[in-house]
């Protein structure tokens, strides 16, 4: 297992964001967290950075336990993340926020870098044309593929990804996702949070649903796709069924019936 | 010409509340402190270089080494106490999550202690400072008169400003503090490891504070315990004036409070410049809270 | 500071304990305690010298008043201030120009005294109020530096001469002011007397929850409708006015000012009291004021103090002679250790305390499915419709079938950036509305602009007959709109009770002056302020938690407690901001019937969701927004089927994967 977490518990003051939770991340793999909001995904992703603190519980990276390490430890362990909202710099420029990127493998200068940003303009050319914009300008797309483009700098083994697509025009939806998958096929190993629930199932391989802070199913990603309680939960109820896939075939006749908002 | 002098010196110890607060959002108050430590360091270094009150002036290389040295001890004691500072006081604190209350009140306590340390270790009389230099007058521009200690403080303050603007536009660690004011989560997530970055901002702060103590000894040749407080509060202004967080906005706050101030106590007489630099601090904070040329340290680019 | 959740304090209390013991004393032995202490503090001081006399009178006594006043600001409301000073010296001042060069008794420049001090406090506040905490610490700071530097420089004010030959006071009861130390020192205690009075009255009131409100989230205590500017105006003039009368005392007493009476570190030293007695906490305050005025004094004349100055004098280097040379020092390090060690101060305030002894202090907070979901359960039918009652009869605008809400063309930018594009909709009364749309479609903006929060770039909002575009948040929530907010914004360190009733106040009216006097309103808001915010817990089920702190509440208690809050308010218009949002399946039953049961009760209701089968189910109509456009609107079934809907809403279509 390349991360691995066990019974995780992280409290927000009082309140218990996670209760508990537990999931593994193969090397290779593209693993995504379902959930509604407020069911601790985000929580999750930053717990494993490192962000916040574990009440108990271990989180391992390559065998390492990695829970109260610096979060700047764990990135030079390999593992890094595109944070929600993506996190731009916007005072930086493309360039810069770059070579933020990189800030883990010190002491190398432009030249280092340049197979690594060669590899990113090659995956996202938007960005090779903005190289010398200031961050807080570009479009939400254009930050999106900067954030992700960023994350690939530190070359990590893993990359955590939290909602991609927030924000986002379908379109450019499609064409992040289809970028993450190229970057899987390269290699890296991607843990991905989603609102966007149906778009991330069909990306990954497996994934966990996360509800209230706890793990209440794991399974293949296109088992959960398929899955009608899921699917009415998590996959934009029944208006994804009814009119995504059948376009006016009423799915599951769930109209306006309260009993579509609960999972079993 | 005075005033600019003056709005140089506000101007490097505007900096460390710059850098400090763009950072970590805090008002470090005992900056003022380490600009006081930056006066009396200069003054034993110069009394450790055998120089007395009365001897004669310096010229050639003797004071350009003897300057030189004074600087580079000042900037030392000042750059490390702030650390100290860091360590001791504010870190424990950012660990505990503290509201920045605590931080606040806990700046006024260092400030206190400081102050009153040196009062009672060196008494709460003003000391002499040694003339170092000849203050000659060069020329006199559009009346102003420009003396050679005046240039060499407003010289050597911009070349530090300049270098300070460089190191944090150009430079790795220079690039992480920007990060880290932009967004501190984020930086972390790049791999800057914070606690790192907030003690550098406040070696760089200090290293600067410590300077203009050197500066401000040349210039007003005195040195007492409380002598940080209203060049401390002036700076501040400054900064607020230029935008705080914001590294040229320190710069150019500085030079326009010296200048206004000048000009203040030239209209309402030299007992109300005080007042008047107050005044202009809440009417800048009333009508442009966010100063002259905005927050924010990352905008301070390139 | 950046700020770590699940920071420790160190849990120690000695003020409720001691309180609580008292409170269960008999009634005989608590008043004999009383009657002792009152004795001890006016007798007490008859058997001593007339040097401990002196020192009882000052700095003793006017600290401990200067504390007090101070702690209206600092502790009450939350509002740093570093010119306290000022405030003293202004009081001071008059009464001694009053008194040399007008001719007028100590008695008749007392109201004058506490007046202008009170108005200094509106000068110093009205242009400063509206600045972020440390920004404010710093103006109020130059502001006490430029009373004094005016002193110094005012010929009329003496200069840095002072002023000389301020008249005592004249007799009162047979007891002749002179230099005597004892009369004043009885005046400071009844003075204090009255401080104390004052603030107790205050906190009890709709003014202090108001303060209290601002003190735990400033943003939220204005939705709330606390008109936060006005309060923190109050909090400013009350403490000013305790701190003029300090400054009367003093000036009367001594006969003699000067500007060094009032240095920027007078004001450091009071708020050292405040900070390491408790702020809020009136024993722990007056506990500060004594130990930072007597420790000196005590340390100065003791025997001890001679080897505690060796002693310092040989760690710092120095070499004074007087243990109170080294007081300022010494404060400088104890606000240090104290925020290091105990930033709650050493007899911290009941309220802040109430964290550490309540009863069930380690309640679970997160909810844990079905049987979390009892509380809310709807009673029986009577029980239902008497509940239902509370909420409609708060209601102040009919609810006569109409627009309640009505949204023009409204746009909001952010630096350039578009978060609304020229979004219009119209709120019909009885109706629960769904705004739904990807994150950040500006659902949450559109929350804000609507409760005033955010001012809009163009476009009208009119809630009932009120047009409320641009106005101060608590208008438009007095207008009748009320919210809650995403990430759940309660006064953590209120009680579930109080929050409610911050809420209630909104349609209150008393302030400073009938709080004080205790007016009919005042009782009357008081009694049915208390009675509603009770049934509101139990509307939302939640009455059982009433008496604890909202941050210990389970996160779906929180929820409903915040949803009671903005009921207490009296909306027509309730906005719920993802409401649902970290709930179960069970939970979020339960809150679908609260939501209609509030609808029921006359409310029209606008919720955000991303639960499409919460919203789909619960609402009567829906609109949804997209990237700041309201891009469809209309029944549930009509958006379920809208092809613009699903292009834009719902991502990709099947095909693309």
């Amino acid at each position: 297992m390349l991360l691995e977490l066990e019974d995780v518990r992280v409290h927000y003051g009082k309140v218990e964001a996670l209760k508990g939770v537990s999931l593994q991340v193969d090397e290779g793999e593209i693993v995504t967290l379902v959930g509604g909001n407020g069911a601790g995904k985000t929580t999750t992703l930053k717990t494993i950075s490192g962000l916040r603190p574990v009440t108990s519980g271990s989180v391992r990276f390559d065998d390492r336990p990695i829970s109260g390490l610096a979060p700047y430890r764990i990135v030079r362990l390999g593992l890094c993340q595109s944070p929600e909202g993506r996190g731009v710099f916007p005072g930086m420029t493309v360039m810069e926020n770059l070579e933020m990127g990189a800030y883990a493998r010190s002491g190398r200068g432009r030249p280092a870098l340049r197979p690594d940003l060669e590899r990113v303009f090659g995956l996202f050319p938007r960005l090779a044309e903005r190289r010398n914009q200031a961050g807080g300008t570009l479009s939400g797309g254009e930050q999106q593929m900067l954030a992700i483009g960023r994350a690939l700098m530190a070359r990590p083994r893993m990359v955590l990804l939290d909602e991609p697509s927030m924000g986002l025009a379908t379109m450019l939806v499609t064409q992040i996702f289809d970028i993450l998958a190229e970057i899987n096929r390269q290699g890296t190993t991607l843990l991905l949070v989603e609102q966007n629930a149906a778009q991330a199932l069909r990306l990954a391989h497996r994934a966990y649903v996360l509800e209230t802070g706890r793990v209440v199913r794991s399974a293949a990603a296109a088992d959960l796709l398929d899955d009608e309680s899921v699917k009415s939960a998590y996959l934009g109820g029944d208006v994804e069924a009814g009119v995504g896939e059948g376009d006016g075939d009423a799915e599951g006749g769930g109209d306006g019936d309260p009993s579509a908002s609960s999972v079993p | 010409m005075d005033g600019l002098t003056l709005g140089a010196i506000y101007a490097l110890i505007a900096l460390g509340y710059t850098l400090v607060y763009g950072v970590l959002r805090l008002i470090n108050f005992a900056h003022s402190e380490i600009f006081m430590i930056g006066v009396f360091a200069s003054l034993f270094a110069v009394h450790a270089l055998g120089i007395d009150v009365g001897d004669p002036a310096k010229t050639g290389f003797v004071l350009a080494a003897s300057l030189i040295v004074v600087m580079v001890v000042a900037m030392l004691a000042s750059g490390v106490t702030a650390v100290v500072m860091e360590r001791v006081a504010y870190r424990p604190l950012r660990r505990r999550g503290a509201p920045r209350l605590a931080a606040l009140i806990t700046a006024v306590g260092i400030s206190l202690f400081l102050q009153e340390l040196f009062a009672i270790r060196y008494g709460r009389e003003v000391l002499g400072f040694p003339r170092l230099m000849e203050k000659r007058q060069l020329f006199e521009l559009w009346g102003a008169n420009v003396r050679t200690d005046k240039v060499l403080v407003l010289v050597s303050a911009l070349l530090l400003m300049l270098a300070l603007d460089r190191f944090v536009a150009r430079s790795r660690l220079g690039r992480g503090i920007r990060a880290t004011a932009q967004d501190s989560e984020t930086a972390a997530l790049m791999g800057v490891n914070i606690d790192r970055v907030i003690m550098l901002t406040f070696l760089l702060g200090g290293l600067l504070a410590g300077a203009a103590g050197t500066l401000y000894g040349l210039f007003f040749e005195a040195a007492r315990y409380n002598i940080g407080f209203l060049p401390g509060i002036k700076a501040f202004t400054a900064a607020v004036l230029g935008g705080i967080g914001n590294i040229r906005g320190a710069l150019a706050g500085g030079l326009l409070l010296g200048l206004l101030e000048n000009w203040g106590s030239a209209v309402l007489g030299g007992e109300w410049k005080d007042v008047f630099a107050f005044t202009v601090l809440v009417l800048v904070l009333m009508f442009r809270p966010t100063g002259l040329l905005g927050e924010s340290l990352g905008r301070a680019r390139a | 500071m950046t700020s770590r959740p699940g920071g420790r304090r160190p849990r120690l209390s000695i003020v409720e304990p001691v309180s609580r013991w008292f409170d269960r004393q008999p009634f005989w032995l608590r008043l004999l305690i009383a009657l002792a202490a009152l004795a001890l503090v006016v007798l007490g001081p008859l058997g001593l010298s007339s040097y401990w006399q002196s020192v009882l009178f000052f700095p003793v006594g006017v600290f401990v008043l200067l504390a007090l006043g101070l702690n209206v600001v600092v502790g009450s409301a939350g509002l740093l201030d570093f010119g306290y000073v000022a405030f003293y010296a202004v009081g001071a001042y008059t009464t001694a120009v009053l008194g040399t060069t007008h001719g007028w008794s100590a008695w008749q420049a007392l109201p004058v005294a506490i007046v202008l001090a009170l108005v200094a406090g509106v000068v110093l506040g009205a242009p400063t109020l509206r600045l972020r905490g440390d920004y404010l610490a710093i103006v109020t700071l130059g502001f006490g530096e430029i009373v004094r530097i005016v002193a110094q420089n005012s010929g009329s004010l003496g200069e840095a001469r002072g002023i000389t030959g301020i008249p005592h006071p004249s007799p009162v009861l047979g007891t002749a002011f002179t230099l005597r130390p004892l009369p004043y020192y009885y005046l400071v205690v009844g003075a204090v007397v009255v401080a104390v009075v004052v603030t107790v009255r205050l906190n009890r009131s709709r003014v202090g929850r108001a303060w209290s409100a601002i003190r735990e989230d400033e943003d939220a205590a204005e939705v709330m409708g606390v008109p936060t500017f006005t309060m923190k105006l109050w909090a400013f003039a009350v403490g000013a006015s305790m701190g003029g009368l300090a400054g009367w005392i003093y000036a009367s007493k001594v006969g003699f000012i000067s500007p060094e009476n009032f240095p920027f570190f007078f004001s450091v030293i009071v708020l050292a009291a405040v900070v390491l007695g408790g702020m809020g906490s009136l024993p722990g305050v007056m506990a500060g004021g004594l130990a930072i005025a007597f420790l000196p004094e005590y340390l100065r004349r003791a025997a001890a103090g001679e080897t505690i100055t060796d002693w310092l004098n040989k760690l710092t280097g120095g070499n004074v002679a007087d243990v109170t040379e080294y007081r300022v020092l010494l404060f400088g390090a104890a606000l240090v250790v104290m925020m290091l060690f105990r930033p709650q101060g050493l007899l911290p305030s009941r309220k802040r305390a109430a964290e550490l002894t309540q009863a069930s202090p380690e309640t679970p907070p997160a909810p844990e499915g079905a049987e979390q979901a009892g509380p809310a359960q709807p009673g029986t039918a009577s029980e239902r419709e008497d509940e239902a009652d509370v909420v409609g009869a708060l209601i102040r605008d009919g609810t006569d079938a109409g627009t309640v809400l009505e949204i023009e063309e409204l746009g909001v930018e952010f630096g350039g950036v578009v978060a609304l594009d020229a979004v219009s909709l119209k709120v019909r009364s009885g109706q629960i509305f769904g705004v739904i749309g990807p994150n950040g479609a500006g659902k949450t903006t559109l929350f804000n602009c609507v409760t005033g929060m955010v001012k809009p770039t163009t476009g009208r909002i009119r809630a009932g007959d009120h047009d409320v575009t641009g106005q101060k948040a608590h208008r438009i929530t007095r207008a009748g709109v009320a919210r809650t907010f995403q990430n759940i914004r309660l006064f953590p360190d209120l009680t579930a009770l109080e929050n409610v009733r911050v809420g209630a106040d909104a349609r209150h009216r008393t302030s400073v002056p009938g709080a004080l006097l205790g007016g009919r309103r005042h009782r009357r808001e008081e009694r049915t302020g208390d009675r509603e915010s009770r049934r509101l817990l139990e509307y939302v089920g939640i009455s059982a938690r009433a008496g604890d702190l909202a941050k210990n509440l389970a996160y779906g208690d929180q929820r409903r407690l915040e949803i009671a809050r903005s009921l207490a308010t009296g909306p027509t218009v309730l906005l719920l901001d993802e409401p649902a949002a970290g709930m179960n399946p069970s939970e979020k039953r339960a809150l679908v019937e609260l939501i209609r049961k509030i609808r029921d009760s006359g409310v029209t209701v606008v919720l955000i969701d991303h639960d499409m089968g919460l919203v789909m189910s619960a609402c009567d109509r829906v609109g949804v927004l997209d990237f700041g456009k309201l891009i469809a609107e209309g029944s549930p079934a009509q958006i379920q089927h809208d092809a613009r809907v699903v292009e834009a809403y719902l991502g990709v279509p099947t095909d693309a994967a």
